[in-house]
């Protein structure tokens, strides 16, 4: 621990710091969030692996006491994920502390580096104490047992509800009911059909199955009880990170990455938008009109099916039907685009923070101007853009804006000027990142694209001034790693362009040597674009939006259990009903209970309500474009639309809300008459 | 009664508010109300209960008074429970004197010819069986249409105490106007003894297009006929 | 010998009750309303008590909520007819230990005071 060496070329150590310094920043950003937004089991998952990468790549140079301490931060990450740890303001800014530490650390193994080494021993200590201070009290959910009670009553019991009430109230002195099937509130409403009953208890203290099951009995009329050590099944959830590693996964090959994947489950918690009370009112009033007009047709068809004669009246009236339901979707349409919009002050809030620590620790003097930020781009958007434009600052700070002296020999004055700025374009917005650094000269990377063999020289001499500009963008580019400046100017350049384009978007870039560099991005308002989880089911192939995907877990078939007319299955306690997409194919809707193979579950959540869709086979994301399914959209309920995929075939894309409410619908059985 | 019945409780279809379907499939539910009823009055005072098939009909309420109170010598006993809620109308029974006596006695345990007239507990107890059947009825008819009424307390009166009062209920609050009520009746039959309780349904003509409504909308019309 | 409490508005139902209970080794109290039904409870505390909901001056849940502010602990079967669900969850809610769906069936009777009072 106390002599480092590291004996590797300088191409690998810059690559080192390179991809540690982003990884540490996106951590700072997850710490910051972890702070404001409370525990998230899977943003704390995702500062684990950061944390551990960061160790790793710190151990593969060498570099052990920077190994160490991230070792120690990853440690407290896994134990606040594990809910042992409260992240209370205290521990955050010793997170924050090591965070920096873990960045000087970093910085000592450029070539030449001539600072103090850091000792990381108080850190350490730091870290330790915090540790043992917020120690959490037993109450954790994690560490203790969960047990799944399934209860049958008699089938003459007279009111069912009644006595599941009595078995919730049992439960209730044992311990808290995690969840149930039927719920406690649909108990509560009477609203019970059969004569099972499913529950979750995460037990008190010292309660035994056997207890459970004893005074579980002692409610009249319950038939028989089942407790087990249920819920547990940890082991077969699969976390994003994983994903590829569920059978019959392919990676569909579209440029989209494992990062990707991590990125956008990551995010789902926060798939709340803000609706203005105005905005919702228009869309209650649209909907209220639009039930009006489809109590009309209703009406209509009914006299056409009454009427043997061909009735003008009725035809003209079902052309003003139309005509109004037309104007009215279009009106919601837009209504619905609108309440997706989301200012981009909620992305471009977390820039200065991140120019100045960049800028702070480059020894640059630099203004960092936002502009425009109350632009407003649909609420997926956002999230889109949010890295290529945290690419295109860092880039700004770390290779326009030169250095105080530098800038004051160019006859500029010594604090550089970063601005980002946000505005539309008749259907578009632009975002500016713009610099007064020392530009991009053309030439410069000309050679370098031709000593990379991007081009020929031939070629590389045909180009126009813009041209040239733009093979920052060429794939290749961004990896030839030199210790000029142009070069380190094209790093990620081309993910960026690939990123933004694939929203729809471009990227252009314009610069002046000494005078600075523009980057221009531009993206389309909404998104017609969104990205999906491929699916098989019967030989179909289904897209499932992403946004509402919470994970994908690997499932025993012995894990599903039967409850009134539906299946169930429990994952970490969860009562989770589930939806076979095999239904739309076929008319068993069933699961196969003598399969050997795992069952795969995608989780999905609409609101508060999560189902898990069992699927054949999972292809992997993709970006599709969604297409109206027309004329059938009223005839096949539970799809959005339809994609058509890249080689030609078609994919429904399911309509999660309805699924949800198929898979839990509530129809009053009726067959007494 | 039964003889009664058969000279006075014509089926008349002199209105033509209701389709032959809609009129089968008002039969079909109210029996099959009834018959959950004569269940529980079978329960209750354990004995088997025969049901004749139930009648469904327009009559006028001199009509239904006669029924229940002429031809016998002395008037019969009666229950009505009132509905309200969704469905508004009444429940009603009437017991022939002798059969009331007998209802009485195998209901309190007592020996046959106990009870030869009525006591305030001889009443309550016919008054409970108002109780059953109304609630009876009325859960039936939720489960089949999700249509939510309760039943009153049961009132215990003289059968033309009782009709009166049916009838100044109708003529109070049927906005059809109509001087006729739809009945459904049926004679309940205890095996053992000669007993025999006319049992009716009236629900107000609204009350019957909520009913066959909620039918239609819960797609039962179909095997209505059934 | 334990004490039951009847509590209905129905003269034949605390009869047939009656008989019933004291058939089978039971005291037996009366009351015909919720009114009744407490003022009986502070005077005799009976180790159960069977509770008709649909009653006059004083329905059931209410006596109920009042029985329970005396005494807790007390045990109480509501008695109730089909269709009345939504009053037995509230009931139950309430404090209520079980129930009985009339017409009450003598077995369902026995062995729910049974087990109430035999605890």
């Amino acid at each position: 621990m106390t002599s480092d060496k590291y004996a590797f070329s300088e191409e690998d150590i810059k690559l080192f710091l390179d991809e540690t310094l982003e990884m540490l920043e996106v951590l700072e950003e997850e710490i910051i969030k972890l702070e404001e937004e409370g525990e998230d089991r899977e943003l704390l998952q995702d500062m684990f692996r950061l944390a551990h990468t960061v160790k790793g790549c710190a151990g593969t140079i060498g570099h052990n006491r920077m190994s160490d301490l991230a070792h120690s931060m990853e440690d407290v990450f896994s134990r606040i994920r594990d809910g042992e740890l409260m992240p209370d303001q205290t521990l955050v800014n010793i997170l924050l502390d090591t965070l920096d530490a873990l960045r000087s650390l970093a910085v000592e193994v450029t070539p030449g580096f001539q600072g103090e080494k850091l000792d990381i021993e108080s850190y350490l200590t730091r870290l330790e104490t915090a540790a043992s201070k917020t120690a959490k009290p037993s109450e954790t959910h994690e560490t203790s047992p969960i047990y799944g009670i399934s209860v049958e009553f008699y089938e003459d019991t007279a009111m069912p509800a009644v006595r599941a009430l009595q078995v919730l109230q049992v439960l209730g002195e044992l311990g808290t009911v995690v969840d149930s099937q039927p719920s406690a509130s649909q108990i509560s409403e009477g609203e019970m059909t059969g004569f099972n009953f499913f529950a979750v208890l995460e037990p008190a203290l010292s309660v035994t199955l056997e207890q459970i099951s004893e005074n579980v009995s002692d409610v009249p009329d319950v038939d028989s009880v089942e407790c087990s050590l249920d819920g547990l099944d940890e082991e077969i959830c699969v976390s994003e990170g994983e994903i590829t590693e569920v059978n019959g996964i392919e990676e569909e090959d579209d440029g989209s990455s494992l990062g990707d994947s991590r990125r956008i489950l990551g995010r789902v918690s926060d798939h709340a938008i803000r609706v203005d009370i105005d905005a919702f009112d228009r869309l209650v009033r649209i909907t209220s009109e639009m039930t009006i007009e489809q109590a009309r047709l209703v009406e209509m068809q009914r006299r056409l099916t009454q009427s043997d004669a061909f009735e003008l009246e009725v035809v003209q009236g079902l052309e003003q039907v139309i005509s109004q339901m037309s104007r009215l979707s279009t009106e919601l349409q837009e209504e619905v685009m609108k309440a997706r919009m989301t200012p981009l002050a909620h992305l471009f809030r977390r820039f200065p923070r991140m120019v100045r620590d960049i800028s702070t620790k480059l020894g640059k003097q630099v203004e960092f101007i936002v502009e425009g930020e109350d632009t407003e781009l649909d609420r997926a958007l956002i999230d889109e853009v949010a890295d290529p434009i945290i690419h295109l600052l860092r880039n700004s700070v770390g290779h326009g804006i030169e250095h105080a002296e530098q800038r004051l020999a160019a006859g500029k004055h010594e604090t550089g000027r970063v601005r980002l700025a946000a505005g539309y374009a008749e259907d578009r917005v632009i975002i500016t990142v713009e610099d007064d650094g020392r530009g991009i000269d053309s030439r410069r990377v000309r050679e370098s694209a031709v000593r990379k063999g991007i081009i020929t020289q031939d070629v590389a001499a045909a180009l126009s001034e813009e041209e040239a500009i733009d093979l920052l963008f060429r794939p290749g580019f961004s990896t030839a790693v030199e210790a000029d400046d142009v070069s380190g100017r094209g790093v990620g350049l081309d993910i960026v362009r690939s990123n933004i384009e694939k929203l729809g978007g471009t990227v252009r870039v314009k610069t002046r040597p000494d005078e600075g560099t523009t980057f221009q991005v531009s993206v389309p308002l909404t998104l017609a674009v969104f990205r999906a989880l491929l699916v098989t089911a019967s030989g179909q192939r289904f897209a499932i939006p992403l946004s509402g995907v919470v994970e994908v877990a690997q499932v025993p078939v012995g894990k599903v259990k039967s409850i009134g007319t539906g299946e169930v299955i429990i994952l970490r306690g969860r009562v989770l009903p589930i939806f076979n997409l095999n239904r739309f194919a076929t008319d068993n809707a069933g699961i196969e209970r003598n399969r050997k193979d795992d069952l795969i579950m995608v989780v999905v959540r609409y609101e508060d309500s999560r189902v898990g869709i069992i699927v054949d086979s999972l292809l992997g994301e993709q970006e599709v474009v969604i297409k109206s399914l027309g004329i059938l959209s009223g005839w096949v309920t539970g799809f959005l639309g339809a994609s058509v995929l890249g080689d030609g075939r078609i994919a429904l894309i399911l309509d999660i809300a309805r699924v949800i409410e198929k898979t839990l619908g509530r129809g009053r059985l009726q067959d007494r008459l | 009664m039964r003889r009664v019945l058969s000279k006075e409780g014509t089926v008349i279809h002199d209105r033509v508010d209701y389709s032959d379907k809609e009129l089968n499939l008002l039969k079909t539910i109210l029996a099959k109300g009834m018959e959950s009823v004569a269940q529980v009055v079978s329960d209750m005072i354990g004995q088997k209960i025969n049901m004749s098939v139930p009648e469904v009909s327009l009559m006028s309420y001199d009509e239904l008074a006669r029924i229940c109170t002429c031809d016998i010598d002395e008037p019969s006993i009666g229950v009505q429970v009132k509905m309200s809620g969704n469905i508004e109308g009444y429940v009603a029974l009437f017991f022939p004197p002798a059969s009331a006596y007998c209802v009485i006695d195998l209901l309190l345990g007592n020996e046959r010819g106990t009870s030869s007239h009525l006591t305030d507990m001889g009443g309550s107890a016919l008054c409970e069986i108002g109780n059953l059947a109304g609630a009876f009825f009325l859960n039936y008819l939720a489960d089949a249409t999700s249509l939510r009424a309760m039943p009153s307390p049961p009132v215990l009166n003289g059968s033309a105490v009782v009709i009166q009062e049916l009838q100044s209920f109708f003529g109070g609050s049927d906005q059809s106007g109509c001087n006729k009520a739809f009945v459904a009746q049926t004679v309940l039959s205890y095996s053992a003894e000669s007993v025999d309780t006319l049992f009716f349904i009236l629900p107000t003509h609204e009350s019957l297009a909520t009913i066959l409504g909620a039918l239609k909308k819960s797609g039962k019309e179909s095997d209505g006929g059934t | 010998m334990p004490l039951a409490l009847i509590v209905d508005d129905a003269a034949f139902i605390r009869l047939r009750t009656r008989k019933l209970l004291e058939e089978n080794g039971y005291e037996v109290e009366e009351a015909k309303d919720g009114e009744e039904a407490i003022q009986k409870y502070k005077e005799v505390s009976p180790d159960v008590v069977l509770l008709d909901i649909t009653m006059p001056v004083m329905d059931g849940i209410t006596a109920l909520k009042g029985i329970k502010s005396i005494d807790p602990q007390a045990k109480v079967v509501m008695c109730t007819a089909v269709g009345q669900q939504s009053l037995v969850l509230e009931a139950i809610k309430a404090g209520a230990n079980d129930y009985l769906l009339k017409p009450l069936d003598p077995e369902k009777v026995l062995a729910s005071v049974k087990k109430l009072v035999g605890k």
